[in-house]
């Protein structure tokens, strides 16, 4: 089914073409929501949201854009939402479930190495948390998702170019707080 | 460089971005300063997170549960069209009841009610009289014992 077909589909009212749309994008929805909430069942939960925005507003897409694109939008404006409804922020709470339901596939390594993985991962998402909201969402679309500077701009409605700015101040910010956990961290060893 | 001037080329260095001449002075820092090259692992490392981080498994029901949460959100507006109605209903609902008590009870009378209660009347006055309970004849029954009385 063409996207344009499973978009008429879903104006229509054909539930087979929304089953198929569903089918198609749930794992990258899914995942998209998990790296902003860090929390398996609400990305669950919002990823839901996600799909019945997508079936109520399904006439106003405009074929303008890739239906990837327009599903990354909602769900990145979503999961944002959803923070800031929830105020969450307990992240490093959040984050030792995330460790404990084993979300992160440990590599082939020693306790110790693994140890190590899991503090780095924690930093990380640490960092990238207590990011401003268009610094976190275009650093989590770059380094997660791998998208590129243009699909970016795309899903967040920006120019490339403010990419680009979004994602060099994002990492300059994740830069500078790992380098102060550890250098806290060097200061103890 | 000093060491606050590194830190802030370390990512760069790691991502291979940076200019050549400032690139080589960075690496020439890492290889004396025990602490930055500590922090450069330590970044390099956390860095390299990103792309190790295992995808999330989507729920094998994810389909059926967002079937039934779109039905469940259907619903309450359906719900409420009926909890707002609800009081008409009952109003409805006590109004016709009374209307059939008062029916069940002699309502059928209200359509004729002169010709019902002249037939009631008569009805119980040929009740009493058969029973003995009209007032008059037993007021006459008592005389006539009275007056027996006086006699004897």
């Amino acid at each position: 089914m063409q996207e344009k077909e499973i978009i008429d589909g879903i104006i229509a009212g054909n539930e087979a073409a929304f089953r198929e749309l569903v089918h198609r994008h749930q794992s990258m929805v899914v995942n998209v929501c998990h790296q902003f909430l860090q929390d398996p069942e609400d990305a669950h939960d919002v990823a839901q949201e996600v799909f019945i925005e997508v079936f109520r507003s399904a006439s106003r897409f405009r074929h303008q854009s890739k239906i990837s694109t327009w599903l990354y939008r909602i769900a990145v404006n979503r999961s944002l939402n959803y923070l800031r409804k929830k105020k969450r922020h307990d992240w490093i709470e959040r984050l030792d479930d995330l460790i404990a339901m084993k979300s992160f596939a440990p590599l082939e390594k020693s306790p110790e190495e693994n140890r190590e993985q899991m503090e780095s991962l924690q930093v990380l998402h640490q960092a990238i948390g207590s990011l401003p909201e268009k610094q976190r969402a275009a650093i989590t679309l770059s380094f997660f998702e791998e998208l590129s500077y243009k699909e970016i701009a795309d899903i967040l409605k920006i120019t490339v170019s403010n990419v680009g700015v979004l994602i060099n101040r994002a990492k300059k910010g994740v830069q500078e707080k790992v380098l102060r956990y550890y250098g806290k961290h060097y200061r103890a060893l | 460089m000093k060491c606050k001037q590194i830190h802030r080329q370390l990512t760069g260095n790691i991502e291979k971005t940076l200019d050549p001449v400032i690139e080589k002075k960075v690496t020439e820092h890492l290889s004396t300063c025990s602490k930055c090259f500590f922090l450069y692992e330590r970044l390099g490392e956390t860095l390299s997170m990103a792309g190790k981080q295992s995808r999330l498994s989507v729920d094998p029901f994810f389909y059926t549960r967002l079937m039934a949460r779109m039905e469940n959100e259907q619903a309450p507006v359906a719900r409420k069209r009926i909890i707002s109605l609800q009081p008409v209903f009952m109003s409805f609902l006590i109004l016709l009841s009374v209307a059939f008590g008062i029916a069940l009870g002699g309502g059928a009378n209200l359509l004729n009610p002169t010709s019902s209660s002249q037939i009631r009347i008569e009805n119980i006055q040929s009740y009493s009289k058969q029973l003995g309970f009209n007032e008059m004849d037993q007021e006459y029954l008592e005389q006539t014992l009275l007056l027996n009385n006086d006699k004897e």
